[in-house]
């Protein structure tokens, strides 16, 4: 731990090179209309957009969150964990391709379902989408400031204030140019975080061989499963739910779009793919810490397991290790709030509201609401951090995804899919799972609903979603052209023109 | 139960992986930089190929393979 004069230091220094770099790409790439602030003018390089891809889904939370697999779970709890995250790049694939296809034009992902299936459809979208963000962006924040908080030892309400005020004037800057050219330097301070930490940590204590050593003189009985990849008695628990719910989130992820609408179109496929598989070797190296928790700290309990171990670090470790954490944390938090001011701005206001608004007055929108949802993330995290614990924040951001995968792959691919199937999908299921998410939580009883395991109300809310949308098109079915969309383009100024 | 050799091998595999993963995207973004200038939009571009669509496909095969292999060969 460092001292809470050090910890400001860092977070200062932080603060400015973010701020200097935002303002540097903002003159640089002219971030002066709305498709520039949203996708980056779909024109970003496959380099920058696989940085900005992978350190979104490498987060602060992995710090913590992998050890805590490991100290559970064992060597299998690195699959376990790293599972749902590749998993949403490979999945979100067809869906990437079918869309620079079908709506080449799109700012925002959530604009195509107005297009599809109008007005009524788009609000319930825009929920979903809004709410998970928001969730997101809670999650990132929550943990970012627990982490640093403690590594500083400040007080994380003012950890978190002071991180959301500089990433709110970073994204206002330069909107995706901003949040991505950060993300490059946030990425290459993971890298070297995951390159240099890790090991110094297993050399600290010993090596590999020593760690390897311990760990089997610690766990006595438990060694075998723990030291075995195919330990799979903790999967129900420690897997299923977040492959349902987290390995579908990249479908469903604003801030994963707006780097798939952002990246040359002919290489869509190429930045998922190396984006998504990268993310299972960081997550793999972050194991070492948990690891090296096993062999040197048995008497620990697996959720304190990386604050515990880090602490073996010597003290200019910890310095540098705090920076970079400030770094990772940073890459997720913005990309989640440039995801919802641009919602905002497109969707809610232009879509919505103001259909008329010009492309100035979209982008003073964005830029506000930048602000504005800063403050509005802050103030649910501090909500959350007295009342909800982290990992049912998890899972209700889960059961979002779980709504629309489904009836969005059917609208996508089957042009029977209808409006009214598409809305009673979206809103049962939701409406189906926070029930059964509310009684397995035990909050309440329900009469008639019994409390599933977490895996199983996901699995229920695609079931559900995607059923009710089949079945209510197949009853009531549309008939889509879909080379109406395709063959729209979209005037960033307002209105549509062909 | 994994061998002492295999887990530091494993140990070595993650780390080479890591290296590789960042010195390709590195690489990437001092050869491309941050986007094309020369191009006004996005939708200038053509649609991606089948074939690098494939070769995508391909590498996530590969990758699956591999997540299998570790899980039998860890056992």
């Amino acid at each position: 731990m460092v001292s809470s004069g050090v910890g400001y230091s860092l977070i200062g220094l932080w603060g400015a090179l973010m701020i200097g770099l935002a303002y540097f790409i903002f003159r640089r790439q002219d971030v002066n209309d709305t498709k520039e602030f949203i996708t980056a003018g779909g024109r970003a390089q496959v380099g920058l957009t696989t940085a900005s891809f992978a350190v979104t889904w490498m987060w602060a939370g992995d710090i913590l969150g992998v050890p805590q697999y490991v100290g559970f779970v064992g060597v299998a709890g690195i699959w376990m964990y790293a599972g749902p995250a590749v998993l949403s790049s490979f999945v979100v694939m067809p869906f990437a391709l079918r869309m620079r296809e079908l709506f080449p034009q799109g700012l925002t992902y959530s604009e195509y379902f107005i297009k599809r299936f109008g007005k009524r459809a788009h609000l319930a979208v825009i929920f979903v989408v809004l709410y998970t963000m928001i969730l997101g962006g809670v999650i990132q924040l929550y943990v970012g400031g627990t982490v640093i908080g403690g590594l500083a030892g400040i007080d994380p309400t003012i950890v978190m204030a002071l991180l959301m005020t500089v990433i709110g004037i970073y994204i206002l800057l330069g909107g995706l140019w901003g949040s991505m050219t950060t993300d490059f330097v946030q990425f290459v301070s993971a890298i070297a975080l995951t390159l240099i930490f890790a090991p110094l940590l297993i050399f600290t204590v010993g090596g590999p061989s020593v760690v390897y050593q311990d760990m089997v003189t610690n766990l006595g009985d438990q060694s075998a499963a723990f030291l075995s990849m195919a330990n799979f008695g903790p999967i129900e628990d420690f897997f299923l739910p977040y492959a349902l719910g987290l390995g579908v989130w990249g479908v469903v992820s604003l801030s994963t779009w707006q780097r798939i609408f952002a990246v040359r179109r002919d290489k869509t496929t190429r930045f998922l793919t190396v984006g998504g598989i990268g993310v299972f070797s960081t997550i793999a190296m972050y194991s070492l810490i948990g690891f090296v928790g096993l062999a040197a700290l048995p008497d620990v309990a697996p959720g304190a397991i990386a604050t515990e171990a880090l602490g073996l670090l010597p003290g200019w470790a910890a310095i540098v290790f705090l920076l970079v954490a400030l770094m990772v944390l940073g890459s997720s938090t913005d990309s989640y709030l440039t995801a919802i001011a641009s919602l905002f701005s497109r969707d809610i206001y232009f879509r919505q509201l103001n259909p008329d608004a010009s492309d100035d007055a979209q982008l003073r929108v964005a830029r506000v609401a930048s602000l504005v949802f800063a403050a509005i993330i802050f103030l649910a995290t501090e909500l959350a951090l007295d009342s909800v614990s982290f990992i049912q924040l998890l899972l209700i951001g889960g059961i979002g995804s779980t709504a629309l995968v489904g009836p969005f792959a059917l609208s996508l691919f089957w042009k029977q899919t209808s409006s009214t199937g598409f809305v009673t999908g979206v809103v049962v299921s939701q409406v189906i799972t926070a029930v059964l998410l509310v009684v397995s939580f035990q909050v309440a009883t329900v009469p008639g609903v019994p409390a599933l395991k977490l895996w199983e109300v996901m699995l229920v809310g695609h079931l559900a979603s995607t059923t009710l949308t089949g079945v209510v098109s197949l009853l009531a079915p549309d008939d889509f052209d879909f080379s109406e969309i395709a063959q729209e383009a979209v005037a960033a100024d307002g209105g549509d023109e062909r | 139960m994994m061998s002492e050799s295999m887990f530091v091998g494993m140990l070595a595999l993650f780390w080479i992986a890591e290296f590789l993963f960042g010195a390709l995207v590195i690489y990437w973004f001092i050869r491309q930089g941050f986007g094309d200038k020369g191009v006004a939009t996005g939708t200038d571009y053509p649609l991606e190929s089948a074939a690098l669509t494939k070769q995508s496909l391909g590498i996530w095969g590969l990758f699956f393979a591999a997540i299998v292999l570790m899980i039998i060969v860890g056992a």
